[in-house]
């Protein structure tokens, strides 16, 4: 099934933008497949799990809202948010796509590959996202970091339908320290802390305060981090052409 | 994936955890240290140059080093619990909604307190009865009480209210609540933990209920050994409780636990202190020292739930070898919790107990004035002299006593001298009530009212009389179920019998215990298929419901085929003027079976005959087949700890 000649990929991005953002996404954002399949390792690239995908769309949604970082149930910075919104604007996008424009699509599982272990996941939303210009990789679990929204979870979408892909955040996004103090900090075994697991998502492991991102400079900076004062501001998430990576757009 | 299969069946040994976890650790270690952001440059070289630093898969690791996938990731999972304190997540789980992380407050899971192979048989003798369990707690008998619970809220609401008065003066709730407080960070620097058992030898005083509230409040389990109890109960008791501590006097008259427990020690493995009260004893920390506290509590440590073991009670025995019968807060106060309106008690008023702490009816009166916010008096040892200065001294409001007491009261002229006004209900348990000492000693109440209750170790208070049931209700009947309690009398089909016949009285309810500790066989024989509690004891019931105790199910003079309950006639012989103490029990017959013997203490000079009992029990109406047929004259009567008969040693002729 090929695309048809009739969709201009340019105009189908921007509805496929407009919908997801509708759906909830902060940061919408196609990703560089050659790059993908350059960098994944075998069986874990998008062709292995779709071998006629033509794009890899990348979605970002914001995290906590401003009232769960206030209150002091520690319990409400974890539930009810974080990837489970991103994974259910990526399954209504696939749908979108397939029902606008007939072209086949999945929704990206977040799932790890049983097959390879425990820790192996079947593809990298992270590598995704960061292709897709959503931000650049936070070393506080499944998150990237955005100068406009701040941190974001992420899922993705594969489909036939080609698009023009989109270019990665220019600048590092970096929340100070030098790298062997964050070496030390996050890997010590004194500090008891498996951080090299959240990326790949091994769940039960996980174990945060989540102080460092209620305080994060970077999220708490973001212009459009915090819906509060972004409705003051009288604007909207996503609205006119924030599509998303800022080098994309 | 291990999918939950174990070492043996992987065939992962020790020694293949020390030969590769170095290597499989390093080889899955994905670090992600970020330099440069390759990725996001799409630096392809960079990316290349460190993908060593991704680390490997199970399966890629499993095809390099020559092992299966499954067995790479246990051997994985071990290394990375053995090098990090893996299991972090619970400090999240554990800080729950509003709390902030606390290192001084957080425990690290796999360091938290274990109970000990003695406390967890003991909670396992628990076996409820899990739609009886989800219907008392719908219906709202088991909550949350607990005795230390309930201390901690007197001492919140009413921290100047007086808890306890002896002869050594008042002390208030808030006062109790700090000794008891202190008392349990002692116990546990002596070695005390959740779940173990504390046996507690004690009279009337302010250290047992202070001994009773501190293991409460620990979490510990309480079995009291009444005073009575020397060398081979003692041992029996504590051998079989597996008690930890002892808790006793410094000497029991001419008796000293701790000299007897020196050369008993090797048979009781279990036991690793003993505290004496009122002296000091060779091998016991002094009570003062206990008193005194020690370190404070682990973090670990938690307040008593409802649903952990509060007691651990033994039988009096009248019939067999006593038998240990574990009871909850559940149980024991949700019991205690509905009879304090019953009993009218108010925060307040002033309870005394004649009858021993030791036996669970002076536990039952401790239980509901604390549940009312109401003081305990204490009288250490029972004497009618010693009873009515207690009473005219504290001016309890409820007296808890046992029938002989009352009787002995009344023996000594001293209800007339003694100013009664107080009282507004003298509660009569333990044994069978003669109708005619309510009646007689009625009238010395201005102010007050009877109230009958037949309760059981196994139970509590299973009936009792109501306030405005009147003399003549309370004399001749144990009155009603109480709340939550359902009774019924059922026959030797086991099925209930038409109101006013006899049969056996059976109980359930959020009281009734589950089961004998460690007796499979006894809880078999003590409850029916359906589930009713066999109390052993005989008993009408009337239309109103109200239940009169006949005697016990064993207790049975078997005349030719002829069978009847001997209690009733013993209360009548009990009536004559020169009678003591009557007892009555078979002896062997070889034309009818068995014959009625009437073993009967006499008063100080005076004597009683075979003919005068006779006489006097047809001119009450008594059936001819019931009259006594021999008459032994004896001292005193083998009796329990509960001051009941042991009718086992009155069978076959007279007594030792």
């Amino acid at each position: 099934m090929g695309q048809p000649p009739e969709i201009d990929p340019s105009e189908a991005k921007a509805e496929i933008f407009a919908y997801a953002r509708k759906r909830g996404a902060l940061a919408v954002g196609v990703a560089d497949l050659d790059a993908i399949e350059r960098i994944a390792p075998p069986g874990h690239r998008p062709t292995d799990l779709m071998p006629r995908v033509r794009s890899v769309i990348a979605i970002g949604v914001g995290g906590q809202t401003q009232g769960a970082w206030r209150v002091p149930a520690k319990a409400m910075a974890y539930f009810g948010s974080t990837e489970t919104r991103a994974y259910s604007c990526s399954y209504a996008l696939a749908f979108f796509i397939e029902s606008r424009f007939q072209v086949p699509s999945i929704y990206c599982p977040p799932d790890l590959d049983n097959e390879e272990g425990p820790r192996i996941p079947l593809q990298s939303l992270k590598l995704h996202a960061e292709l897709a210009g959503l931000g650049a990789r936070s070393l506080a679990g499944d998150i990237l970091l955005h100068p406009e929204y701040g941190y974001m979870y992420f899922a993705s979408v594969f489909t036939e339908l080609e698009l023009p892909p989109d270019e990665p955040l220019a600048e590092a996004m970096d929340a100070g320290g030098d790298e062997a103090r964050r070496r030390d900090a996050l890997f010590d075994p004194d500090h008891k802390m498996l951080w090299y697991k959240m990326s790949v998502g091994s769940g039960g492991l996980l174990a945060q305060c989540f102080e460092c991102m209620r305080v994060c400079p970077i999220a708490t900076g973001a212009e459009l981090a915090d819906p509060i004062r972004r409705a003051r501001a009288g604007t909207r998430a996503g609205s006119g052409a924030r599509t998303g990576a800022r080098s994309g757009r | 994936m291990t999918q939950g299969l174990t070492r043996a069946q992987l065939g992962v040994t020790d020694e293949m955890i020390a030969a590769y976890g170095e290597t499989i650790f390093a080889l899955s270690n994905n670090l992600q240290t970020r330099r440069g952001d390759p990725v996001r440059e799409k630096d392809f070289g960079a990316i290349d140059a460190h993908r060593h630093e991704l680390g490997m898969g199970d399966t890629e690791i499993a095809a390099r080093i020559g092992l299966t996938a499954a067995q790479v990731t246990l051997i994985r999972n071990l290394e990375e619990r053995r090098r990090f304190r893996t299991g972090h997540y619970h400090v999240l789980n554990a800080l729950g909604g509003g709390r902030r992380y606390r290192e001084e407050r957080f425990v690290p899971f796999q360091d938290h307190f274990r109970f000990s192979e003695e406390a967890l048989s003991l909670r396992a003798a628990f076996s409820l009865d899990p739609e009886q369990v989800r219907a008392y707690v719908e219906e709202g008998w088991w909550g949350s009480d607990t005795l230390s619970g309930w201390l901690r809220r007197n001492a919140r609401e009413h921290p100047e209210g007086t808890a306890l008065v002896d002869e050594r003066g008042a002390v208030s709730n808030a006062e109790l609540e700090a000794s008891v407080d202190s008392i349990t960070a002692g116990l546990h620097h002596a070695g005390v933990r959740p779940g173990d058992v504390v046996a507690v030898q004690l009279p009337n005083v302010r250290e047992h209920i202070e001994i009773l509230l501190a293991v409460s409040a620990l979490g510990a389990v309480t079995t009291t050994l009444y005073m009575s109890f020397r060398g081979a109960e003692l041992a029996a008791q504590l051998g079989h409780s597996r008690a930890r501590m002892l808790v006793a006097p410094a000497r029991i008259g001419d008796f000293s636990p701790f000299e007897w427990l020196a050369t008993h020690r090797t048979e009781l493995p279990h036991l690793e202190a003993a505290v004496a009260v009122g002296g000091e004893a060779a091998g016991a920390l002094p009570w003062e020292r206990l008193a005194a506290g020690g370190p404070p509590l682990p973090r670990d440590w938690r307040e008593p739930t409802a649903a952990d073991p509060f007691l651990l009670l033994y039988t009096s025995g009248t019939t067999s070898n006593p038998k240990g019968v574990p009871l909850n807060y559940h149980q024991m106060l949700s019991n205690a919790r509905v009879a304090v309106p019953e009993h009218d008690l108010r925060a307040g008023d002033v309870v005394l107990s004649a009858a021993p702490f030791g036996h669970l009816y002076a536990i039952y009166s401790v239980e509901i004035a604390i549940a009312a916010g109401a003081a305990i008096a204490l009288l250490p040892a029972f004497s009618p002299p010693a009873l009515a200065d207690a009473i005219e001294r504290f001016r309890p409001t409820q007296l808890f006593a046992a029938p002989a007491h009352l009787a002995a009261f009344l023996g000594t002229g001293l209800a007339e001298r003694t100013d009664l006004s107080t009282l507004r209900l003298v509660v009569l348990a333990g044994a069978a009530v003669p109708p005619d000492l309510v009646r007689a000693f009625a009238p010395h109440l201005p102010n007050g009212e009877f109230c009958q209750l037949w309760g059981m170790t196994e139970l509590q208070a299973g009936l009792y009389t109501r306030i405005g049931d009147g003399v003549e209700l309370a004399a001749g009947s144990a009155g009603r179920a109480s709340p939550g309690t359902d009774v019924r009398i059922a026959g030797e089909d086991g099925r209930e019998v038409a109101r006013g016949e006899e049969g056996e009285l059976q109980a359930r309810g959020p009281s009734v215990f589950a089961g004998y500790f460690e007796n499979p066989e006894a809880t078999a024989r003590a409850f029916t298929a359906d589930g009713w509690f066999r109390s052993g004891d005989t008993a009408r019931m009337d239309a109103a419901g109200n239940v009169t105790l006949t005697g016990r199910l064993k207790d049975v003079i078997n005349r030719g085929g002829v069978k009847y309950h001997p209690q009733e006639i013993e209360l009548l012989v009990e009536r004559l003027p020169g009678v003591l103490q009557c007892a009555i029990a078979p002896i062997p017959d070889e034309r009818l079976g068995e014959r009625a013997c009437c073993y009967v203490v006499p008063r100080p000079g005076e004597t009683v005959t075979l003919e005068a009992v006779c006489d006097f029990l047809l001119g009450e109406g008594i059936a001819k087949f019931k009259l006594p047929e021999r008459l032994e004259l004896v001292e005193e009567m083998p009796l329990t700890p509960t001051r009941k008969v042991i009718k086992g040693r009155l069978r076959g002729g007279p007594p030792p």
